[in-house]
């Protein structure tokens, strides 16, 4: 599967940011991930592409330890994110920003407060410095000037790059997107990736992005794997990926019907 | 034949129906009591967000001072109504005092008030962190490094039970005035008398022992509501459900727990 | 206003309330000039007495019970009083109470205002009410003197002119004694005009009314109208019982005066002089006199365990038809008495019966006519009489388990009869015989079945002498039974009606 991929990126040699070893999960007698192996390279973007209800939320999550896996470990630099102690955890934690799918938001807070909730809560900025972080953040997702409203007044996308601004207030080494252009115009997807682009440009980051979204993980990934019935069945880059001979793959990508889903 | 499969299907079903439910019980009390245990764990540990706790306490406390001052002081009057009627039949009615007061602080106060808590803040608790859970909100404190449990839980439960010991007091003290009123001014009880007869026969004892109920009791419910909230599943109607539940578990367990404590106390 | 704000007065708040109901309970002076002065008083008894009671002069509230504790078998107070009570020579306590129902306080009288002041630290004498326990101890003390004047009578009686006293005495035991038998003849008189108004009652009731049905419904308005007729007499008796009561009181205190008198010597009694035959007398008077105490308590212990149940039951037989020449008089039986218990498994029975049937003689009168041409004819003449239907059931009985074995009279005719109780004693077959020696041979055959209604109230049927044709009948009746306690209450207030009269 994976495997002849590695030799491809070239970059074996050096320790990867995240490995995810024979991860399996399942909700009420269901598998839902059946053995994941993955392995993320520092500074790299991973988009994990996937039907709807492959598995990819779920997997996501585990990466940043919202749900504790049935077996297998999730690593990061290193350390073990599944087996260590609440504190510690934590800490491990503190390297990633997430952006989830529709936001979010803490919807008891305005927009700065949404972004500067992790400064206060985890650095000792004084209040210039965090409203200084803040206007930054909020510059890099291109919403100048919108800190004072109500999360509520907000647009979708809107939401996701506030999203976006929060998750990066803490210069995270680590950005994890949860399906960004979820129920999002076209135009206003492209602006999200070009957002994610742009992000990953002036920041020295790993991103992993989970998306159903074809065009827009080609247009922000490194590498792209797909996720299937639980298990990553091909992990290539985007113009690789996009000439691999799985038929399922072919179908995805030219968003055809599959004979068996549909019977 | 097919007669004998669903008949056994039938006794098969209701055994695993029986099954859920009590694994479904089971379930319930085994988060309630991680909530509990999770709650205790991050409240001594750092950062401690006092902004937040005063918010909830005014939440739980002053903004509730109206419904529970209310309850209270018309249990007192009716009360007082109740047991002057009663008395009167055997000239008794010096006791009517000692009567009020003692089953106010004893019993009523604090039970009403935690009912009343429960009801509102109980619910709020459990919509509150319920639509959190469910818009992924306590997801994102996650995964912005933020244990839900000491940002949210901790204050919320913590404000809940020291709050519920004054309000019962403040409680207490607006039921027998209400008692008093009623029993001087409709009743023409002598006001000297009754003021006297109020504390005669309180002890401190009792005043204590019910202001320890009302501190249980605010635990109970908040950590019942932010269980159910905490665990919400299924969007907005999963929220409702929690909603309802919290306040009708709540209440439940306040009773339940307030017999036990009633022998434990007394 | 700021959250710190809001919160900060929510809980002064709170405290002020609380402050209040410490300040309250703990009784802590708030607002009375200075400490308040703490006085002892020791009392004999402090039942009903708390902690923190209320102090009264003159009824004001001056204090309260601080501390209560035991010292000896005394109970020692702690008094907290007001500053400007001020306690003088004399001054004393007493454990009072307000109302029936009322808290117990203690009364303080302060002692005459001419009287020195009482010097600090001095203990208070403390009296308690005398309650019902008291009352029955001076009783006792009055008889503990009482056995003290004989002992020293016993030891100092002698001398001519103490006889005359004495004689006097014994006089007066006579009389007393006299009245005595009077007052208990007196009752007994109630007891048997009672009883005789209950016979003429059932036997009214048989005679005037033939109907069953009719007999029971009369019954009960009698019942009725007797308890409203009453009502009055009973409130009456119960002010009379009030009034002896008060009497008896005084004259125990009458007597523990005068045999505390006697006891220490005072008075010409304890001044008698020796003679030996008063000695003898008196001793052979009391010797006699606790023998005879102590017979009349053995015979009032046994009575006191005896139980008297008392029935009454009424019953149709419509089978009978009236026929003199077989005796038949009525169809229906009647009967009044009682069971008298003397221990749990035997009992004695005697009742009055109104036998349907009574006992038919014949009398043979042989006339023999001598007619003057020397011939005689003889005619013989029956006559026939019948007895009085009014028998009597007098009958011993042994209870076995659920079976009680009866034998004696049976309607005035020897015979035996056997219970079987069912149903936790509410069902009850009875089988009797009795009158071996009529005419018709085998004996009067009773079955019945008996089913208790309520505790007092039965109803039952049976079959009456069904083998023998012309007398068998069906019967079936109901009646009253009234239970030891039913009766002891029934001629309690029968015989203060009585008295009240």
């Amino acid at each position: 599967m994976a495997t002849g991929e590695r030799g491809e990126s070239g970059r074996a040699a050096a320790p990867p940011k995240i490995a995810v070893i024979d991860l399996h999960k399942s909700f009420a007698g269901r598998e839902v991930l059946r053995g994941v192996n993955l392995e993320v390279e520092a500074g790299e973007s991973l988009v994990i592409v996937g039907g709807s209800g492959a598995g990819k939320s779920v997997l996501i999550k585990h990466l940043i330890g919202l749900i504790t896996p049935e077996r297998g470990h999730v690593i990061i630099d290193g350390e073990d994110l599944t087996n260590c102690e609440p504190a510690r955890c934590l800490a491990i934690r503190r390297k990633f920003g997430m952006s989830f799918q529709e936001g979010a938001l803490f919807d008891s807070m305005t927009v700065f407060e949404n972004i500067a909730f992790p400064l206060r809560r985890h650095t000792r900025m004084d209040e210039a410095a965090i409203a200084a972080r803040v206007q930054e953040c909020l510059a890099l997702v291109h919403l100048d000037g919108t800190g004072g409203k109500a999360t509520s007044e907000l647009s979708g996308g809107m939401r996701r790059r506030v999203g976006f601004a929060r998750a990066i207030s803490l210069q995270p080494e680590i950005l994890l997107f949860d399906e960004p252009d979820t129920g999002l115009d076209p135009i206003t997807s492209a602006v999200i990736d070009a957002v994610i682009v742009e992000m990953r440009k002036q920041l020295d980051v790993t991103m992993v992005t989970i998306t159903h979204n074809m065009q827009s993980a080609f247009r922000i990934a490194d590498r792209i794997a797909m996720l299937r019935n639980g298990q990553i069945t091909a992990i290539a880059r985007p113009d690789v990926f996009r000439s691999l001979a799985d038929p399922y793959i072919q179908k995805f990508l030219a968003g055809e019907p599959l004979e068996e889903e549909v019977a | 034949m097919s007669a004998e499969q669903t008949q056994a299907s039938g006794v098969v079903g209701v055994l695993e129906s029986v099954g859920r439910k009590s694994l479904g019980l089971f379930e319930e009390i085994g988060r309630f009591f991680f909530i509990l245990h999770a709650t205790v764990y991050w409240t001594f540990r750092r950062p401690f967000d006092g902004k937040e706790w005063l918010r909830q306490m005014v939440r739980v406390g002053v903004d509730s001072l109206p419904v529970v001052g209310l309850t209270s002081m018309f249990t007192g009057m009716v009360l007082a109504l109740q047991t002057y009627r009663g008395f009167e039949r055997f000239h008794a009615e010096g006791f009517v005092a000692s009567v009020v007061s003692l089953s106010l602080t004893r019993e009523l106060a604090p039970v009403l008030a935690s009912l009343m808590i429960a009801g509102r803040v109980g619910s709020s608790l459990a919509a509150e962190l319920g639509t959190m859970r469910v818009t992924e909100q306590i997801d994102a404190l996650y995964a912005m490094a933020t244990e839900p449990i000491q940002y949210l839980v901790v204050p919320r439960v913590g404000a809940t039970t020291v709050m519920l010991p004054p309000l019962v007091a403040i409680a207490n003290g607006l039921g027998i005035f209400g008692g008093y009123a009623i029993s001087v001014a409709l009743m023409g009880a002598n006001p000297v008398t009754y003021w006297e007869k109020t504390f005669q026969y309180l002890d401190l004892n009792d005043v204590s022992s019910g202001l320890i109920k009302a501190a249980v009791f605010g635990l109970i419910l908040s950590v019942t509501g932010c269980s159910k909230g905490f665990f919400t599943t299924g969007g907005a109607e999963g929220v409702g459900r929690a909603t309802t539940s919290a306040v009708v578990m709540g209440s439940v367990v306040i009773l339940v727990s307030d017999f036990f404590l009633t022998k434990i106390l007394f | 206003m700021s959250h710190t704000a809001r919160v900060g007065a929510f809980m002064l708040a709170a405290l002020v309330v609380l402050g209040v109901f410490i300040i309250k309970i703990e009784e802590i002076p708030i607002g009375t000039r200075g400490n308040r002065v703490r006085v002892q008083a020791v009392f004999p008894s402090v039942a009903g007495l708390d902690e923190k009671s209320a102090v009264r002069v003159a009824g004001v509230r001056v204090g309260i019970v601080e501390r209560i504790s035991l010292q000896g078998d005394r109970a020692v107070t702690t008094l907290a009083l007001d500053p400007d009570v001020v306690l003088h020579q004399g001054a004393r306590a007493e454990v009072s109470s307000l109302g029936m129902l009322g808290d117990k306080y203690v009364e303080l009288y302060p002692g005459l205002p001419s009287a020195p002041p009482l010097p600090a630290g001095t203990t208070l004498n403390g009296t308690s009410p005398v309650g019902f326990d008291q009352a029955l101890k001076s009783f006792n003390s009055a008889f503990e003197n009482i056995d003290a004047v004989t002992g020293s009578l016993r030891g100092s009686l002698a001398g001519p002119e103490g006889q005359k006293r004495l004689d006097e005495i014994l006089d007066n035991i006579r009389q007393l004694t006299a009245s005595v038998r009077d007052l208990v003849q007196a009752n007994r008189a109630n007891v048997d005009a009672t009883m005789a108004n209950m016979r003429d009652f059932s036997q009214s009731l048989k005679t005037e009314l033939p109907r069953l049905a009719d007999k029971l419904a009369v019954f009960a308005d009698h019942l009725d109208a007797l308890v409203a007729a009453n009502r009055g007499n009973l409130d009456a008796s119960i002010a009379n019982v009030r009034q002896v009561t008060a009497e008896m009181r005084t004259t125990v205190d009458n007597i523990n005066k005068i045999t505390g008198k006697i006891a220490s010597g005072q008075g010409s009694v304890g001044k008698l002089v020796n003679d030996s035959t008063t000695v003898d007398n008196l001793n052979s008077t009391l010797t006699s006199a606790r023998g005879a105490a102590d017979t009349l308590k053995n015979t009032i212990g046994r009575a006191e365990r005896w139980q008297l149940d008392m029935n009454m039951r009424a019953e149709a037989l419509p089978g009978l038809t009236k026929n003199r020449a077989l005796g038949v008089l009525y169809n229906s039986r009647s009967a009044f008495g009682l069971d008298l218990h003397t221990t749990p498994n035997r009992f004695y029975r005697l009742e009055l019966v109104d036998s349907p049937v009574g006992r038919v003689n014949n009398y043979t009168q042989t006339i023999t006519s001598i007619y003057p041409d020397g011939t005689s004819h003889s005619v013989v003449q029956e006559t026939q009489r019948i007895s009085d239907t009014n028998t009597v059931n007098a009958q011993v009985g042994f209870q076995y388990e659920d079976y009680t074995f009866r034998a004696g009279l049976f309607e005035s005719r020897g015979g035996v009869g056997i219970d079987r109780a069912l149903l936790n004693r509410r069902l009850q077959l009875t089988l009797e015989a009795y009158d071996f020696s009529r005419q018709v041979k085998p004996p009067h055959i009773r079955f019945e079945t008996r089913y208790f209604l309520t505790r007092n109230l039965f109803a039952f049927a049976g079959l009456d002498d069904p083998v023998w044709a012309q007398a068998r009948s069906v019967l079936f009746g109901g009646g009253v039974t009234w239970r030891d306690e039913d009766v002891k209450y029934l001629l309690g207030t029968m015989s203060s009606i009585g008295a009240g009269k």
